[in-house]
């Protein structure tokens, strides 16, 4: 983590990288450069409503990738954001990755965003809403987790789609960390099996199951179990319509001991007006099922948000999105906190075009 | 015994079976305009299939799991190239982790690298000048002559993973080059007769045509679109419109995905009649001859001629 001259640093880089880019795509080397910006304007509805109230230029990330010889491939992202009123300059993801070392499968080794769960595999520019849901806030971070190690993925041989994946990284630190952290007792681990079916004659459903474990330097045994679902109908240009959606619980453990158990979702059904125009309206609900009070009874708690969310297309390259930001935290029906803000994003892609995930 | 003898030959015959099934190349084109073309020239020795259904718009599809899935069998992928799948196919070559047919491997058939190809740019270009694609305009299915091109690169790829087959290939080479001449001649005349007392100009939606264009020597004085993916303004419908009205376009074609009211506009203002046609076979609605679909274009281009123009 570099916090001074952050802005010098990601403005020289990318100074460096658009002085080569006229040869970016066509030089011998198959370097491809990609700069992503997001900025971000937050206003308040209500007196102390969560917003941030400025426009402010969220992050600025880089992406350089290329083969690395005939059996590797390497990518190398930076992203500079703002954090405590700094801009912090930090590697997202640097890694190796081959598909060329055993057949169906796919390995890479190096820093990455874990690849588990739907959020947490994409960077935060290329999302369908302005900003995470809680739950993705809470169990993984602002945009996701991250860590160091290695990620093998298995495509099965059968005669329908099933990926098996494994990763362990080193443990150190979980979610949006700056520090090196502590050496765990265990290693962060985790388990991913996604299934495809097509849905109609331009559609699909992709399902994953999901369960991520690590033990922390005190002992603490965190388990997270989750599920995904991201179902998209596309028509020519259009993506007519899109549902995405993640289940999560987490568990926390201390000395055998079950400490608190977390679940929180999101569902996003987002409709496609045109080429060019998707709405889409977010609902978010998140509970802490193991709160107790000192008499030990169960305290009842959830927190929700609604965000309707309208996004404006200029080419593939640029999104302008407007969002609203309604959430209510209760504790045994008692409203303990409230946001109300509306949300303006622009992102816009410089350089090499990304394939599209699914 | 035998019972045991059974057994044995049950084990044989599955060997067999197993053996027969790896010889056959397994093909995986991006649209079923190439997967026509490869199983021509490929015959029985190939099983060869598409991603895209013909439906889709290949500019803009995703790298679906179901194509993951498939290339990750593949002996062979071809696909248009020219930047026309970049969005999409290299996340499904990656993520296949079937090293035979990344780039440069020898399944990797890239048949846009092999055609004579129109509009390259020759000068810098950039992102303000819409969807321009470097290496030249990747809409080149329609094109007999260019769909000949391809099939002798594609034969090169088969019979590079497929030795024992080259006399087949190259036999049924022969045969679909010269079901691909005729093709092409049998439409030239034809709409060398319906545009011989009719020579006025024709436009396209997208860049869709320009390849057939070419090939069957009609003139067009361009696309509605002013920059290529980038749908046009009212500004530019209404430009475009006058245009077409002083340079008494007759005829303005374009794919079936195009946004009809932005067409029907054009239409109302410069008072050019559209037709709208399918650019790619789709198998699963049973159009999945080559030779067909340019009849079906030609058809309906020259019908629309033949009712007359509102001028």
């Amino acid at each position: 983590m570099i916090r001074t001259n952050a802005a010098i640093l990601l403005g020289s880089l990318a100074l460096s990288g658009l002085l080569f880019a006229e040869n970016v795509n066509s030089n011998d080397t198959g370097l491809q450069l990609s700069i992503a910006a997001d900025l971000l304007g937050e206003v308040s509805t209500i007196e102390n409503g969560g917003g941030i109230n400025r426009l402010d230029a969220r992050e600025a990330e880089i992406g350089v990738m290329a083969p690395i010889d005939p059996y590797l491939d390497g990518y190398l992202s930076m992203a500079a954001h703002r954090e405590d009123d700094e801009y912090v300059f930090e590697p997202h993801e640097i890694y190796l990755s081959s598909s060329k070392f055993i057949p169906r499968s796919r390995i890479r080794a190096g820093l990455f965003f874990l690849g588990i769960g739907r959020l947490n595999q994409f960077h935060r520019h290329d999302w369908a809403f302005t900003s995470a849901p809680k739950v993705q806030r809470e169990f993984f971070g602002v945009e996701a987790a991250s860590d160091a190690g290695i990620e093998y993925s298995w495509l099965t041989p059968l005669p329908f789609y099933l990926e098996l994946r494994l990763g362990v990284t080193s443990g150190w630190a979980y979610g949006h960390a700056h520090g090196i952290g502590t050496q765990p007792n265990f290693p962060t681990h985790y388990l991913r099996a996604t299934y495809y079916n097509d849905l109609f004659s331009n559609g699909g459903i992709q399902t994953g199951l999901n369960y991520l474990g690590r033990r922390n330097s005190s002992g603490q045994w965190m388990t997270l179990l989750g599920i995904d679902l991201t179902a998209k109908w596309r028509q020519d240009r259009v993506l007519t319509f899109l549902l995405q959606s993640e289940f999560w619980r987490r568990q926390l453990i201390q000395d055998g001991t079950p400490t608190e158990t977390t679940i929180g979702y999101y569902l996003f059904p987002q409709y496609g007006i045109n080429p060019s125009m998707e709405f889409g309206i977010r609902f978010d609900g998140y509970a802490i099922t193991s709160q107790q009070d000192a008499l030990g009874n169960a305290i009842a708690n959830f927190d929700y948000a609604i965000v309707p969310t309208l996004s404006y297309h200029t080419s593939e390259f640029a999104t302008l999105r407007l969002s609203y930001h309604h959430s209510s935290d209760t504790t045994s029906s008692i409203e303990i906190g409230r946001q109300r803000f509306i949300q303006l994003q622009a992102v816009f892609i410089l350089g090499a075009h990304p394939a599209h995930d699914f | 015994m035998i019972s045991r003898f059974s057994r044995l030959a049950l084990i044989g015959f599955f060997l067999i079976g197993t053996v027969t099934a790896h010889a056959k190349l397994n093909v995986v084109t991006t649209l079923p305009d190439l997967q026509w073309l490869v199983g021509s020239i490929a015959g029985p020795h190939a099983d060869v299939e598409s991603l895209l259904s013909g439906t889709e718009n290949p500019h803009y599809a995703d790298a679906v799991p179901r194509y993951i899935q498939k290339v990750a069998n593949a002996d062979i992928v071809c696909l248009v190239g020219l930047d026309l799948e970049l969005g999409w196919l290299p996340k499904v070559l990656t993520r296949s982790g079937n090293a035979k047919v990344q780039p440069g491997s020898k399944g990797y058939c890239n048949t846009g690298s092999a055609i004579s190809v129109l509009q390259k740019p020759t000068s810098r270009i950039d992102r303000s000048m819409g969807d321009v694609h470097p290496f030249g305009n990747p809409h080149y299915t329609l094109s007999p002559t260019r769909m000949i091109e391809a099939a002798k690169f594609i034969t090169q790829i088969l019979i590079t993973n497929d030795s024992a087959h080259q006399k087949d290939f190259e036999g049924n080479l022969l045969t679909v080059t010269k079901t691909l001449r005729s093709l092409h001649e049998t439409i030239r005349s034809k709409f060398d007769l319906a545009l011989k007392n009719n020579p006025r100009p024709f436009m396209e939606y997208h860049q869709d045509f320009v390849y057939y264009f070419d090939d069957f020597k009609i003139y067009s004085i361009g696309s509605l679109e002013e920059k290529p993916g980038i749908p046009p303004s009212a500004g530019t419908i209404a430009q475009k419109s006058q245009l077409a009205k002083s340079e008494k376009v007759q005829l303005l074609l374009a794919p079936e995905g195009a946004p009809h009211r932005t067409l029907e506009k054009f239409s109302e203002i410069s008072g050019v009649p559209i037709v709208t046609v399918n650019t790619f076979l789709r198998p699963s609605w049973g159009k999945n001859d080559y030779r067909e679909l340019h009849h079906d274009i030609a058809n309906a281009i020259i019908a629309r001629l033949q009712t007359g123009t509102p001028r």
